[in-house]
């Protein structure tokens, strides 16, 4: 099925968003509350793609991902095709790329929780997963929709890795990006526009939803002097 | 308390200096191999990356003129040329690119010349040739060992396009577009070759010879001229270019029996 560079992106990026929203609640929660030396390694390690030039972290997951390397075999042997060039590992490598994207803001908002409320919560008999899922969580609403759009806006834009281990292919891994470079770049292209376009209008609407957020968090802030 | 805040004060100011003289002395030192003349600014097609830095050193030695150069598709670059990128001398790997410039005025009429004929070539993993057993050839793409074979992006890289035009005349592109894959040039296809993620692909004959003597597993078929003609590479001096002497003299370098003999043994016509 052939879908539009569009579809593809839109399809990757809210998926992306999403599964990461999901997972940045227990890994952020290791990362504030669990106060080990391991956590801080895993902090580094979480947010090591953020300083990875995106075609080195391509080159280093394609190479993961062939079948001919044990994890790529078994994941090939699961899916039925090999990771590399389909939508399957387009979503994994964008997962693995916006990952700090999605983390960051929620283990911010995470440490922001007034260590007075989490204390209160305990006192009055609360175990930790209940005092995470009562306190902590609706506490931090505005991190979690702050990383959601992040890692959206973030797959939208990302290139050097989809560009790896995607292969470019039309209908299936050509995303809006990667449609922007080849038809900026060809010559018998009419400009790029039909893929600018969507992306301005993703970037703007992503950082006006940023701001707003931003916005609403700043009205409805706790009074840090009661805190 | 005071004192131990001076001294730490004391220390990042020391940092700080010494960033900025290292900063300073990385930006403003006069690198060595730079520090005689400024180099002659190459932009080669990436068909050229196993054989031309061979060529730049020797040209190197001769003459005394340094060269740098910078890879990618002959589309990217051309657009790069049209942009005005500081580019002295264009290495292409069609004579469309060239001819286009030329006429816009980007690059010198006169200073166009084929300097080589570059050779399709199909390179397939050893491990399909095992289970066809056969030599390489484009039927062997149809088997379902080669689940991706990798050609360069036919809209920028001279040798993706000839490659989808063999594929054409065969009559074998419908059925086999599914599996293709597409690199931004001919390197990253040799990049996809190499990782084992595509089986298959479409390479110069320069960059198959080149992936042949690293460890990669495989054998490659020259499909130029029957399934597609050899590939005429043109080079220009870019006319803003204000290199113009040693540009020239870089291009009879390569036009010299020396380098043309160079050529054919690695890879071209």
């Amino acid at each position: 099925m052939i879908h539009s560079a569009l579809s593809i992106t839109v399809a990757l990026s809210l998926s992306t968003a999403t599964i990461l929203s999901l997972m940045a609640l227990p890994l952020a929660g290791w990362i504030v509350f669990s106060g080990g030396r391991a956590s801080a390694v895993g902090e580094a390690i979480l947010t090591l793609t953020l300083v990875l030039p995106p075609a080195v972290l391509g080159y280093l997951l394609l190479v993961a991902f062939s079948p001919e390397s044990p994890p790529g075999a078994l994941m090939a042997r699961l899916l039925g095709h090999p990771l590399p060039f389909s939508f399957a590992g387009l979503l994994l490598a964008s997962l693995i790329y916006s990952l700090p994207f999605a983390v960051g803001p929620v283990a911010q908002s995470f440490r922001q929780v007034p260590k007075g409320t989490l204390e209160m919560a305990r006192i009055l008999g609360a175990g930790p997963l209940t005092v995470f899922r009562k306190v902590v969580v609706p506490l931090s609403l505005p991190g979690i929709a702050t990383g959601w759009i992040l890692g959206f806006a973030h797959t939208v834009g990302e290139f050097g890795v989809v560009m790896m281990v995607g292969g470019n292919i039309p209908g299936e891994t050509r995303t809006l990006s990667l449609k922007a470079y080849d038809d900026l770049l060809s010559a018998d292209g009419q400009g790029g526009w039909e893929a600018i376009l969507p992306l301005l209008l993703f970037s703007f609407g992503a950082l006006l939803a940023l701001n707003l957020v931003r916005r609403r968090e700043a009205s409805h802030a706790p009074d840090p002097t009661r805190g | 308390m005071r004192i131990h805040m001076k001294r730490v004060g004391s220390l990042s100011g020391l940092a700080l200096v010494s960033a900025v003289l290292l900063l300073s002395g990385v930006l403003f030192l006069p690198r060595p191999a730079l520090a005689g003349k400024a180099p002659l600014h190459v932009a080669a097609a990436a068909d050229l990356m196993p054989v031309l830095p061979h060529l730049s050193r020797a040209f190197t030695k001769k003459s005394g003129i340094p060269v740098k150069i910078s890879w990618g598709s002959t589309g990217e670059e051309a657009l790069a040329i049209r942009h005005r990128a500081p580019y002295d001398l264009f290495l292409a790997a069609d004579s469309v690119h060239p001819a286009g410039l030329a006429k816009a005025g980007y690059l010198e009429k006169k200073s166009l010349k084929p300097y080589a004929k570059g050779i399709l070539v199909l390179w397939v993993s050893k491990k399909v040739l095992v289970a066809g057993k056969a030599l390489p050839n484009t039927a062997l793409l149809s088997r379902p060992e080669i689940k991706k074979f990798a050609l360069a992006n036919p809209r920028l890289a001279p040798y993706g396009r000839a490659a989808l035009s063999c594929l054409r005349s065969k009559g074998l592109w419908s059925k086999l577009r599914k599996k293709a894959v597409y690199g931004n040039s001919l390197a990253q296809v040799a990049q996809y070759l190499r990782t084992g993620t595509s089986q298959a692909g479409f390479l110069s004959e320069s960059q198959a010879m080149a992936l042949a003597k690293s460890r990669v597993k495989g054998d490659f078929v020259a499909l130029s001229p029957a399934c597609h003609p050899y590939l005429t590479q043109d080079m220009g001096v870019v006319s803003r270019s204000k290199r113009k002497k040693e540009a020239n003299a870089f291009e009879d370098f390569l036009m010299s029996p020396d380098a043309q003999g160079y050529l054919k043994e690695h890879g071209y016509h």
